[in-house]
């Protein structure tokens, strides 16, 4: 059951072969036997999940349907709302906080689909993280090889979803915190459009540039989930009044009419053999041979760190000038940092963003789908704080992102998927489409996981 | 941004003078950190002067009345 999808839990559990209370129990007995190597888990809802399984098991019984999502466990990044827990988004400092009066609303979705929340899973302080490194938690250690990084800032979300332990986990996406540990734990994530989930009931970071979605071990369990967690709330001020899209069954089969091309130049660039490696096998098998650079991306980049840098000060000013004892060293300096910073910075920052979305929004004119590396490298040791890429040093934590954040900069939908390389971590390609159009990235990545790009079973 | 062409002392000093006046009190051990995450986010504001933007070229997030 360890290594089973949402889609066949679901499945199962629906036409009675399989009972909800047997999958909960046998989660939360994995949870038990594997978090304390993985560290992915902060709590483990074992009272709550019973409840909701036993629920689910009895809604089958009567006749009813328990929803899509029947039986299936998830567990959520610690910044989502978890009714009656605190929400430390990785830190001490919110520990002062009261607990959540609800459910966020993407857990209420799930739930009301018959998904079964077994807990709240290890994150990189306040998110401001690519490395899934944690002082006061300690970090959460990649699957493949528990002494390197899972990635961040949603490491726990790659690490259980990677290890077995849950086959959904939701994450947040603000630079390319869901990727990034989706590409070194070797499993699919994805980062819708921005404004397309709601953030109701997360804990924010950087408000122009958060996201939220799922990470998962197969584009199809991707799309289940994302299809229940679309919709309409009051709170989100930057969701979108879109309607529901669903992506419905995604086909294995590659619609010829969707015009692909790599990404050269800057992606070509600060990478390593691995990336690059990557790239080039997932566009061999989808038989792509057009290359293309986007314009003045090394600038999106740099506008999208100052960006982060000045809105997580400004919502952090008041515990950084209070508590900033209180904060992992390498968050407090980086935000005080950003609280210096001159407001022209920011603002053209800003500019350069519309500047940056109006100029891709001409390629995507041209194509459909871009395809670029997700990490310029394989999983970083744990305590790694540099690495050579192109000959320069550069640190592990604020840069490990580089090849993801221009696109959450201008909230494309993206969806990382996993390569394997022979005697080699894992890694992952990220499929970027152009906005509202997340049916056709999960549709790349589902045809590339019917070709064999899936996750690797760990053999740790 | 001229800051960036300046002198690691001219940084130190400006880290100083602005802490003071957001109203942060930047602990001894701490400036060293600080100042070589300054350096970095000044550093990457400095490429954006390399944009050619131009009047119309208006900020991402548009204020709407409501």
């Amino acid at each position: 059951m360890t290594w089973m999808s949402a889609v066949e839990i679901a499945e199962k559990v629906r036409s009675g072969s399989l009972r909800a209370m047997d999958v909960t129990e046998q989660t939360i007995a994995e949870i038990a036997a594997r978090n304390p190597l993985l560290n992915a888990f902060t709590l483990v809802t074992a009272e709550r999940a019973r409840r909701e399984a036993a629920r689910v098991d009895r809604l089958r019984e009567e006749g009813e349907d328990p929803g899509c999502l029947a039986g299936v466990p998830f567990a959520v990044k610690n910044l989502f709302d978890i009714k009656g827990e605190v929400t430390l988004a990785g830190s001490k400092i919110n520990r002062d906080l009261p607990p959540a009066q609800q459910d966020a609303i993407l857990i209420q979705r799930l739930t009301a689909a018959g998904a079964i929340l077994v807990g709240a899973l290890n994150m990189g302080e306040y998110a401001y993280d690519f490395t899934g490194e944690n002082l006061h938690y300690g970090a959460s250690r990649n699957p493949h090889d528990p002494q390197r990084m899972s990635g961040g800032s949603s490491g726990g979300s790659g690490a259980a979803v990677a290890g077995g332990l849950v086959p959904i986990a939701l994450g947040s996406d603000t630079n390319g915190s869901i990727r990034v540990p989706a590409s070194l734990c070797g499993i699919f994530g994805f980062k819708p459009t921005y404004g397309r989930l709601s953030r109701a009931g997360t804990f924010p970071f950087c408000s122009s540039l958060d996201h939220v979605g799922p990470l998962a071990r197969s584009a199809k369990d991707l799309a289940l989930a994302y299809d229940v967690m679309q919709g309409h709330d009051d709170v989100d001020p930057g969701l979108s009044p879109r309607p529901v899209e669903p992506t419905g069954s995604l086909s294995a089969e590659l619609d010829p009419s969707l015009r692909i091309a790599t990404l050269g130049g800057y992606f070509a660039k600060q990478g390593t053999a691995a990336s690059q490696q990557a790239l080039q096998r997932v566009a061999e098998v989808l038989k792509i041979t057009q290359e293309l650079e986007l314009p003045e991306v090394a600038e999106a980049r740099a506008a999208a760190y100052v960006i982060t840098n000045a809105e997580s000060s400004a919502l952090h000013l008041p515990n950084l000038r209070q508590r900033a004892a209180d904060y992992d060293p390498d968050v407090r300096d980086r935000m005080l940092a950003g609280a210096l910073l001159p407001a022209v910075a920011y603002l053209q920052a800003q500019r350069v963003r519309a500047r940056f979305q109006r100029q891709v929004a001409e390629i995507f004119r041209r194509f459909d789908v871009l395809l670029a590396p997700a990490t310029p490298m394989t999983a970083p040791a744990i305590g790694q704080k540099t690495m050579a890429l192109d000959g320069e040093e550069m640190l592990v934590r604020p840069h490990l992102g580089l090849y993801t954040q221009p696109f959450s900069f201008i909230g494309l939908p993206v969806v990382t998927v996993p390569v394997q390389l022979p005697d080699s971590l894992p890694i992952g390609v990220q499929i970027i489409a152009a906005p509202w159009q997340e049916a056709k990235a999960l549709h790349v990545a589902r045809v590339l996981e019917a070709r064999g790009f899936r996750n690797a079973i760990p053999q740790s | 941004m001229p800051l960036t062409q300046n002198s690691s002392e001219e940084l130190a000093q400006y880290l100083t003078a602005v802490s003071a006046i957001v109203g942060l009190s930047i602990a001894p051990e701490y400036a060293s950190g600080v100042k070589r995450y300054l350096q970095i986010s000044l550093r990457m504001a400095a490429t954006l002067e390399g944009v050619p933007l131009h009047t119309e070229d208006d900020f991402a997030p548009v204020f709407h009345a409501q």
